[in-house]
């Protein structure tokens, strides 16, 4: 069998490295077996096998482990790469850049360090996933909710620090962030806002204190190991109500959004409410193989048949009013006469015998769960990666965008299967390319397809706001104006914080000096 | 030392890995060559043919997955020394990601694939029981389990044949799966 290791770094040095991190976390923190190495492995990747394998991975328990661990990396310039508790498969769950690289796994740090329920919210380890922190505020008979992403197992701080989302009022976690404990790679220790001031009780109360605000520096980046974090968590209301409207055509996306954005820019719908597509909705509840056995994408006939057996739409669209019941009664009469607007909307207040409404109200109302994993039985095989461009929460512009991605799905062979979650003044829009990673060809169009999006998207104004590993440079180059000028800001700050470029080399399309020209190429 | 040579496929997705190769042998040699040893079941109650392998399995303490898989973020398998499952392709994802990283290791991976009309198997040893098995096919496969791991208790050894439809539940695309949990003291 073939070693792997770090680039540039021989076996002995290697060994040695090793050896030491032993000495810090103890040996069975250290893993370098192959089958739990296995682990941080992106099982569901669009790359050919062989890549983006770690050769070790370190689990420290707390800061002072991290620090020594960081001094080891810098003295053998052994490049290593920081994860929470998510495993989100989706832009390459666990595993690293490039292969060779050491993971830095923060599972073990995984104190609940504080629940506040006078002003609502908790400081948080790396390690703390969406179930955990739920599951804790139950034990102790907090009323507050959590905003989970869709799967349960995903990691509080590391959603958050990825710029993810939810579905509750709460839903953009980094807007919900506050106050930061950041290990920097020379190992010093720092606090973010009001935290700077020792003694401080407003460090998870208040994001603004003197000088730049930083903690964006910190979130989608490699200049340094956050260690703590805080997270805003809703009061209970004294009333939820979740609703679903579905809409009968494709070319519905249009008004839908130019309903949507004045009822959510002006918090009548105070959730990241979200309009998923016919075969997104279906996929939790049947599969492709029950009603095609042809290649590519489904024939419209087909997808009516679909769009009936389940009483679906083309588009399905999810919100939820919270409050005071005569307030929520209230709001949904807007709610309901806007988007009544658009012949053939049906609305939903409840549905039997149906797991994505199950689950969709679950998350709307802070209860994770893993039921979105289902939607991967709609071709089987597991592969999956999402493309997530930005757009506006305009009718057009989302149409648009739809018409473009839903094109180069249908000609690569792939179905559209995809949803825009609304913010305040955004929509992401999530295209899951699914493939059967077994099938070699297959895993090969998702590749190419993805790829092809990116510079379409980019070239009518669309950027995306996450990306899966493999993906990073070629959209860290698509935000170009003045010649790159933001990523050679990243560099700068890359440069200064960590000189001999240890921390996750490549996040984010962010290398290290000694790495960019290659990485360029 | 890590090596290259195991490709994340034959971890997460092939069926290439052999009893030899990964240890059955100390779980059977830990609680006895012919002992019944301590089993976590897996069943997704959503998927009929999860449900019908448990019943035919019929050994091992069953941890029921709703189609929420909450349940399998507990501590899965904790005091069993294998864990077993026949369960869609998304569940055995999130449980074998779980059990590597506690340190379990896969003892074997079987595919289940429903195309044309047919259940189509791939599975890394004599696949006698399952042909002409026909809709039952899971209670086949718990027999294959059951001779591979030595388990205890009665079931078909093999199945009636007969026509074959996909239920309306079902995945469509099951896998087969069995952990070595790590060892606790």
């Amino acid at each position: 069998m073939k070693d792997i290791l770090p680039e540039g770094v021989s076996a002995a040095a290697f060994q040695s490295t090793i050896g030491e991190l032993r000495g810090i976390v103890g040996k069975e923190w250290v893993i370098i077996e192959e089958t739990p190495l296995s682990s941080y492995r992106d099982a569901y990747s669009p790359l050919p096998d062989g890549t983006m394998l770690p050769s070790a991975a370190v689990a420290p328990r707390g800061v002072e482990q991290i620090q020594k661990i960081l001094k080891v990396a810098n003295d053998h310039r052994i490049p290593i790469w920081t994860i929470g508790t998510g495993r989100n498969f989706a832009y390459g769950g666990p595993a690293p850049r490039k292969s060779g690289y050491i993971v830095l796994d923060l599972k073990r740090m995984d104190r609940i360090l504080e629940v506040n329920e006078k002003y609502g919210y908790a400081l948080v380890e790396p390690g703390v996933s969406y179930m955990q922190l739920y599951q804790h505020l139950q034990k102790i008979g907090s009323k507050l909710w959590i905003d989970p992403a869709a799967p349960a197992w995903g990691g509080v701080m590391g959603n958050a620090l990825e710029h993810g989302a939810g579905y509750t009022p709460y839903g953009d976690h980094f807007v919900m962030q506050c106050g930061m404990e950041v290990v920097l790679a020379d190992g010093a220790v720092v606090r973010t806002g009001q935290g700077a001031l020792e003694g401080s009780k407003h460090w998870q109360v208040s994001k603004h204190a003197m000088g730049p605000h930083v903690d964006g520096l910190f979130t989608q980046s490699n200049f340094g190991v956050v260690t703590k974090m805080g997270i805003w968590l809703m009061h209970e209301p004294p009333g939820y109500k979740p609703f679903m409207i579905t809409f009968p055509r494709e070319d519905d996306l249009e008004a839908i959004f130019e309903i949507a954005r004045p009822l959510k820019v002006n918090q009548l719908i105070p959730n990241a409410a979200t309009a998923v597509d016919l075969l997104w909705e279906a996929s939790a509840k049947t599969t492709r193989r029950h009603y095609y056995d042809g290649k590519g994408p489904l024939p419209p006939s087909i997808r009516k048949k679909i769009a009936s057996d389940l009483d679906l739409g083309a588009w399905n669209f999810y919100g939820a009013l919270y409050g005071p019941p005569p307030m929520m009664e209230n709001t949904w009469k807007v709610v309901q006469a806007a988007f009544a607007q658009i012949p053939g909307a049906r609305f939903f207040f409840d549905r039997k015998d149906d797991p994505a409404w199950d689950y969709r109200v679950k998350l709307m109302r802070g209860i994770p769960n893993m039921t979105e994993f289902s939607i991967m039985n709609w071709i089987g095989g597991g592969g999956h990666i999402n493309f997530s461009p930005i757009s506006a929460p305009d009718g057009k512009e989302a149409l648009q965008q739809y018409r473009m991605i839903e094109k180069r799905c249908h000609e690569f062979g792939f179905d559209y299967i995809g949803e825009f979650l609304i913010g305040w003044r955004d929509m992401h829009h999530i295209l899951m390319v699914m493939f059967d990673r077994s099938d070699e060809a297959q895993r090969k169009s998702a590749y190419d397809l993805f790829e092809l999006l990116v510079e379409e998207a980019a070239k009518a104004g669309f950027g995306e706001y996450r990306t899966h590993l493999a993906f990073m440079d070629q959209i860290a180059k698509t935000y170009n104006y003045n010649d790159h000028a933001l990523w050679d800001v990243h560099h700068r700050i890359k440069d200064v914080l960590d000189p001999n470029g240890i921390l996750s080399p490549g996040k984010m399309g962010i290398w290290p000096k000694s790495a960019r020209a290659s990485a360029a190429g | 030392m890590s090596g290259g040579g195991l490709v994340r496929r034959e971890v997460l997705s092939a069926v290439a890995l052999g009893v030899g190769a990964i240890g059955l042998g100390p779980l059977v040699g830990r609680a006895g060559a012919t002992a019944a040893h301590r089993l976590t079941l897996v069943a997704e109650a959503g998927a009929p043919e999860s449900r019908r392998f448990a019943a035919a399995l019929g050994s091992g303490e069953l941890l029921a997955v709703s189609p929420a898989m909450t349940e399998l973020l507990g501590a899965i398998g904790a005091g069993a020394d294998a864990v077993i499952g026949l369960t869609s392709d998304p569940a055995a994802m999130v449980a074998q990601q779980l059990l590597l990283e506690c340190g379990s290791r896969p003892i074997f991976r079987w595919l289940h694939r429903y195309e044309a009309g047919a259940w189509h198997h791939e599975v890394d040893c004599a696949a006698g029981p399952l042909h002409g098995a026909g809709a039952d096919w899971p209670a086949a496969v718990a027999a294959m389990v059951r001779e591979r791991l030595g388990v205890t208790g009665t079931g078909p050894a093999s199945c009636a044949s007969g026509a074959c439809r996909l239920a309306r539940r079902s995945p469509g695309l099951l896998v087969t799966w069995a952990f070595e949990t790590a060892q606790r003291s």
